[in-house]
């Protein structure tokens, strides 16, 4: 059941776009005869396609804020320089030295406490989680993040599981230095995949290759399997399958909320006054990104925990992510929009160009009968 | 690749532009970093971003043209960044007015040009608005939109006709791509509106519409949902209808004529910010 599930995802994961789209671009109603000009004139679709051209909701979703241009006068100029001296000449080396000791002192402790303690599996793993979460509180204060938790704190149950909008894999940082998540995440290369081989395994994060479905419908059974476990760390799952600037929200993916258990919104926000969170990873390491923001002034953001929502009677997975979409983006001040986050990387399906087909041709066979 | 790219002086500018544009960037992404090079006009470029100083001129290849060079006003690129003139005076008479979102990396000599070449089918505002679009799909950056970058607009890539519309746009620079959206301004006449549509049916541009051209583009609209045989049956008896046969060829004159009386609501809101 997992398996056909995950497979069908491309298929069936997706809200109903005819939601979004503009109502003019759905056939009038028309049961007039058919004459030759309604069949030539094609310009509703062309209009559509050229409205794509020129704006596409698509595309902001990914589209960096940078921010607001303050440097402009000839008074504020110097106080500007002064700033750009304070953060790279001051804080940055500062936050890089706080770094470099957390990490110090966090494999100082880990792997003592990692191979010696192989017997204890309860205490071992305590005191990982509690080391995990102390250097995710280091890489906070490496930016100096201003992060306001608003609700009551997540607790450690089994058969929960906690859903997010994704800006940026500090996110993950975030809410993992106030409770220690078990996290579902894409692969990455670099340092990033080292610590996630070495270190995150032990709070019980799961990795996988989005492109690969076998891996897809592996992680979907570890899901199954997780959420059944008491003594597990409660698990986080960003639906959205990637970043997005923090201004709109991207179709949820379906897998987290058909485990069968209840989910939890998290919904993150980011004040862009100082630095903008979102991570363009087509366009910057992950790396990089955490340079720029450990050198902007602070990185201000405000968490909600919202209250656990059930699957209701008779409605489906698809129609339960939008409600919980639905939460968070009103929560966060998102603005929705229908596409999946993965057409970043692929095309999408052709059923989107058929279903515009299907409707076109209908009308046409309709209209040719009444004759 | 791309043979619409043509290499006169205007296109090159285009190109440079975003170059520029590029370089800038560059400069700012690794520190401070302060580039002299022989030209005419300083600029400073800053924000509140980061490290952002990189000093740097234009080329004197820039401004080879006939025009006088003068020093650039306030140019913000997309990234919102500033490109402030070294000289204060000149950051005075700027003004505050000029820095906010509307500047861009086009001087006004570019856009009336721009303007000229569509028509005037866009206001000044809205062809700015379109450049920051278009560097946006450019995401190489090579001066021009290729078929995969649009594409990876998946609203446009859904629409039953892009791959046609593909042949038009492939490899479009930046005045093309304006004057390709002009058939879609309130501004643009009917007439020139029910050009672009013969254009799109008569895609082998021997100024005739035949059988065939219409029956392709009904098949694209239809997909699997129309048999051959159906659209076949629809379209005959639609011509006959209207007094034509399967053998007729449509000019752009007998085109119009057609579709003449009907509402053509063409029309596409740039966004302006």
């Amino acid at each position: 059941m997992a398996s056909s599930s995950v497979a069908a995802d491309m298929e069936l994961d997706r809200p109903n776009l005819e939601d979004y789209l503009p109502p003019d671009s759905l056939p009038q109603e028309a049961p007039r005869n058919l004459h030759l000009r309604d069949l030539l004139d094609i310009s509703p679709v062309l209009t559509e396609a050229a409205g794509a051209i020129v704006d596409d909701s698509f595309t902001r979703c990914f589209k960096s804020n940078s921010p607001e241009p303050w440097n402009w006068n000839i008074y504020l100029f110097p106080l500007w320089c002064l700033g750009v001296v304070i953060r790279y000449g001051i804080l940055f080396p500062l936050r890089s030295l706080t770094l470099a000791i957390g990490w110090l002192a966090f494999f100082a402790a880990f792997f003592p406490v990692h191979f010696l303690l192989k017997g204890q599996d309860k205490l071992r793993s305590k005191i990982e989680r509690k080391l995990v979460e102390m250097m995710c509180s280091v890489f906070v204060a490496s930016w100096t993040g201003v992060i306001k938790y608003h609700g009551p704190r997540p607790s450690t149950r089994p058969h929960q599981v906690f859903v997010a909008n994704h800006t940026s894999m500090i996110d993950f940082i975030i809410l993992e230095q106030m409770t220690a998540f078990a996290v579902i995440m894409q692969k990455h290369p670099g340092w990033v995949g080292f610590i996630q081989k070495t270190i995150l395994e032990s709070v019980g994060c799961i990795w996988f290759n989005r492109n690969d479905l076998r891996d897809r419908e592996v992680t979907a059974r570890k899901l199954r399997d997780h959420v059944q476990q008491p003594d597990k760390n409660p698990l986080l799952i960003f639906p959205e399958g990637t970043c997005v600037n923090n201004q709109y929200t991207v179709m949820f993916k379906k897998g987290a909320f058909e485990l069968g258990c209840a989910v939890c919104p998290i919904a993150i926000k980011y004040n862009k006054i100082f630095v903008d969170a979102f991570w363009n990873s087509k366009k910057q390491s992950f790396t990089m990104h955490l340079v720029r923001l450990m050198t902007s002034w602070a990185v201000v953001c405000d968490v909600w925990y919202l209250p656990p929502q059930y699957l209701r009677e008779g409605e489906t997975a698809i129609a339960f992510a939008e409600r919980v979409r639905d939460m968070i983006a009103a929560r966060a001040g998102l603005k929705k929009v229908p596409w999946d986050g993965y057409l970043k990387h692929n095309r999408p399906s052709p059923k989107h160009t058929e279903e515009k087909q299907r409707i076109f041709a209908e009308s046409v066979l309709m209209r040719l009968e009444e004759k | 690749m791309s043979p619409f790219v043509t290499a006169n002086r205007k296109e090159q500018k285009y190109r440079e532009i975003k170059n520029w544009n590029h370089f800038c960037n560059q400069t700012t992404g690794g520190g401070v970093g302060f580039i002299f090079t022989i030209g005419f006009a300083v600029s400073i470029r800053f924000g509140s971003s980061g490290v952002e100083a990189g000093i740097a001129t234009r080329r004197t290849k820039f401004s080879s043209a006939t025009r006088i060079p003068r020093p650039v006003t306030i140019v913000s690129s997309g990234s919102g960044d500033l490109l402030l003139p070294l000289f204060p005076a000149a950051a005075v008479r700027g003004g505050p007015a000029e820095m906010g979102s509307t500047s861009s990396m086009l001087t006004q000599y570019d856009i009336e040009e721009v303007q000229d070449h569509c028509n005037h089918a866009f206001s000044q505002p809205e062809i700015v608005s379109l450049y920051h679009r278009f560097c946006q799909l450019d995401r190489n950056g090579g001066g021009f939109v290729s078929a995969d970058e649009f594409m990876s607009v998946p609203e446009f890539a859904v629409n039953p006709l892009s791959q046609r519309l593909l042949r038009m746009l492939d490899g479009l620079n930046f005045k093309e791509f304006v004057a390709f959206l002009s058939a879609f301004s309130p501004r643009t006449s009917l007439q020139q509106k029910m050009e672009f549509i013969f254009r799109v049916y008569d895609t082998d541009c021997n100024g005739k519409v035949a059988f065939d051209d219409m029956l392709s583009i009904l098949r694209d609209l239809t997909g699997s949902f129309m048999t051959e045989q159906q659209r076949q049956k629809v379209l005959t008896h639609v011509l006959e209808e209207a007094g034509y046969t399967k053998d007729s060829h449509f000019t752009l004159p007998d085109f119009m004529k057609i579709l003449g009386n009907s509402e053509l609501k063409m029309e596409v809101e740039v966004p302006i910010d």
